[in-house]
């Protein structure tokens, strides 16, 4: 690895610790899971029956799943369907805007 | 040709043209005993002012797409919510819920054939849908649940054009799992489209059949029985006016399953004929109900549900009240336990003569036509289920007569509930569970086809980390908490700072059941998981 020069802050951190448990955080972080081409959890249950792998808190990915319309059945889609759906600058603190769509009479 | 002749071959092509119609449209409205050709008229003009725009009527009074297609009232109404979201259709609620009666009423579905998705029409919570073709399944019920389509008839074409929607819609539906590694679009075309038009046909007979049956006028006084998770068995009488055009006002008194009196209004519909759909205010709560009436009018069932949390609801059966009709509905509670007196109601219509449960002793406390209370205490002498009788009227269920609780177990065995409110617009979505105890029958053993079913029993509830992932992220601590009803509150929605990544209050849980039955204890448990809340909530999920 001294061959090897982190080239953002991130990956600058990541040399820095001592922590070993921090490190194998980052290093699952890398690893393909979640809402990817390869593999689809559901929405609201993980690809094992639990909901420790689904992309919590899904507020901070949320247009991971609206955009794509990966699960157009429980989250609006904005490619088509609801575009302004999410219109918010950011999920993690303006989630209590978000409303249910179904049109209601 | 002169012009004289011209104007006379128009005028006469015209009128011809127009008979023509007008025959095709007498015998259409002679088929459909139960519409009047009134309705249909101001049926059609409904769908001309709204959606002939784009849905292309022909001189057979059809309209494109629209008339090639039966659904559930629910249905239609997403359709017409679809194109709502989709093209932008602006429609007043009134005539939304016109065009829902109409287009339900002329092109809806037989009973026997929506009798296998109720439970999804009725918005029941914990369902896991199975049995179907699983090339089906992986097609439609990856996104959403089953019964979607399944209460649809179409033609190949028309699930065809449903394919193209889709795709055009959804463009990432193609390389989503379950899809990718196939020729999504050549096997939805071809052989899921194959599948769907067998299996769900435009034309039927159960349809045709129905179509021209004469449809039943649901006023009356009805006897209730019911039963409402986590509490327990309610009944009374419910008293149906006729408002007109298939519309009612329904007074109900009832019985708690505490023994309060329960009073309540509401006002329902019926669709096709027997899709009974109501919003009632009883006991200061407002509800919602789902029903379908049996063919020949004279039952009822389906599921009442709060309006605003449609998880928390009660089964419900309904038998009309006629001077003949008689018989047992249900006997509450459905076991004694030997040397036990118990206390143990009999509902019904017109009951008359003895009772008798063989191995009992019964003493009637009070007895009325619809209504029996009595004293029931198990000899020993007869063990497992027994027919209770009165008079000539047998109960539909047996009565257990047991010694001991064997074993436990909990419904629902695999729960959902998800996070809500915490300023946010979606309310949380509770998880009801119930455990029934039972005992093991003549060969001693949990599980085999002589278990006993003893009934719904009072148990301690908790809720406990389901694996190793949930406890390291202590999601029992985090996800919420269990009634002593056995009803599992979720926590607040929203990313919760105190939770490693800030993650949801959503948990991986197994729900315990804990019965004392003298020195030994029982247990028993589910798995439940605590979610993320949705934002689509159509009728059919």
């Amino acid at each position: 690895m001294k061959h090897l020069k982190p080239l953002n802050k991130k990956a600058h951190l990541l040399t820095q610790t001592d922590d070993e448990r921090a490190k194998e955080d980052v290093y699952a972080m890398q690893s393909v899971a979640g809402c990817t081409t390869s593999t689809d959890p559901g929405w609201e249950v993980d690809p094992f029956g639990s909901v420790a792998s689904l992309c919590q808190p899904m507020e901070a990915d949320l247009y991971g799943c609206s955009d794509p319309c990966w699960w157009p059945a429980s989250v609006p889609d904005t490619v088509n369907t609801y575009p302004n759906w999410s219109k918010l600058e950011d999920t993690r603190h303006n989630w209590r805007k978000l409303q249910a769509v179904f049109p209601e009479e | 040709m002169t012009f004289k002749n011209l104007l006379y071959s128009a005028l006469m092509l015209l009128l011809t043209g127009g008979l023509s119609a007008c025959s095709d449209d007498q015998k259409k409205t002679a088929a459909l005993s139960n519409i009047s050709r009134a309705t249909m008229q101001a049926g059609r003009a409904l769908i001309s002012d709204h959606c002939s725009g784009c849905h292309m009527a022909s001189e057979d009074g059809t309209f494109s797409r629209i008339s090639y297609i039966r659904k559930t009232p629910e249905g239609w109404d997403m359709s017409i919510a679809r194109m709502m979201i989709f093209h932008g259709l602006e429609i007043e609620a009134q005539d939304r819920r016109a065009l829902v009666k109409f287009l339900s009423d002329t092109q809806g579905l037989a009973l026997s054939e929506t009798a296998a998705h109720r439970d999804i029409l009725e918005q029941k919570h914990n369902v896991i849908e199975k049995g179907a073709d699983p090339d089906l399944m992986a097609m439609c019920a990856r996104c959403h649940t089953y019964a979607r389509p399944a209460l649809q008839r179409r033609d190949k074409q028309e699930w065809q054009n449903l394919v193209h929607m889709h795709l055009g819609q959804w463009a990432s539906i193609e390389y989503q799992m379950l899809a990718r590694e196939r020729d999504w679009r050549a096997d939805a075309l071809g052989p899921v489209s194959d599948k769907l038009a067998k299996l769900y046909p435009l034309k039927t007979a159960a349809w045709t059949d129905w179509k021209t049956t004469k449809w039943n006028d649901m006023a009356g006084e009805w006897r209730i029985t019911g039963h409402e998770a986590g509490s327990g068995d309610f009944q009374g009488v419910m008293h149906v006016a006729a408002l007109g055009d298939d519309k009612y006002q329904v007074n109900y008194d009832l019985v708690s399953p505490e023994g309060k009196a329960v009073t309540g209004t509401g006002k329902s519909i019926v669709y096709t004929g027997y899709e009974w759909r109501g919003t009632s205010l009883i006991g200061g709560e407002k509800y919602r109900e789902i029903w379908a009436a049996s063919t020949d009018g004279t039952h009822m069932a389906g599921r009442i549900f709060k309006k605003d949390h449609p998880e928390t609801g009660s089964s419900i059966t309904a038998w009309r009240k006629t001077p003949k009709a008689h018989g047992i509905m249900t006997i509450v509670p459905s076991s004694l336990r030997v040397g036990i007196d118990t206390e143990m109601t009999i509902n019904g219509l017109n009951l008359s003569g003895d009772v008798t449960i063989p191995g009992a002793k019964v003493t009637v406390i009070s007895a009325s036509a619809d209504l029996i209370t009595l004293q029931a205490t198990a000899t020993g002498d007869v063990m497992g289920p027994v027919q209770v009788s009165v008079g000539q009227d047998q109960a539909p269920q047996p009565v257990a007569l047991y010694a001991q609780v064997d074993f436990l177990k909990v419904t629902p065995e695999y729960g959902i509930s998800r996070v809500g409110g915490g300023g946010g617009a979606i309310p949380k979505v509770m998880s009801q569970f119930e455990a029934t105890g039972y005992s093991f029958g003549p060969d001693g053993l949990a599980g085999t086809a002589d278990d006993v079913r003893l009934g719904i029993l009072p148990v301690t509830w908790a809720v406990d980390n389901y694996s190793p992932a949930a406890a390291q992220m202590q999601d029992a601590k985090y996800a919420g908490h269990i009634t002593d009803k056995g009803n599992f509150i979720p926590a607040i929605a929203g990313p919760n700072p105190e939770r490693k990544y800030g993650t949801n209050n959503a948990g991986d849980l197994k729900v315990i059941a804990t019965y004392g039955d003298g020195t030994r204890i029982l247990t028993a448990q589910a798995h439940l998981i605590a979610t993320v809340q949705r934002w689509n909530n159509p009728p059919i999920k």
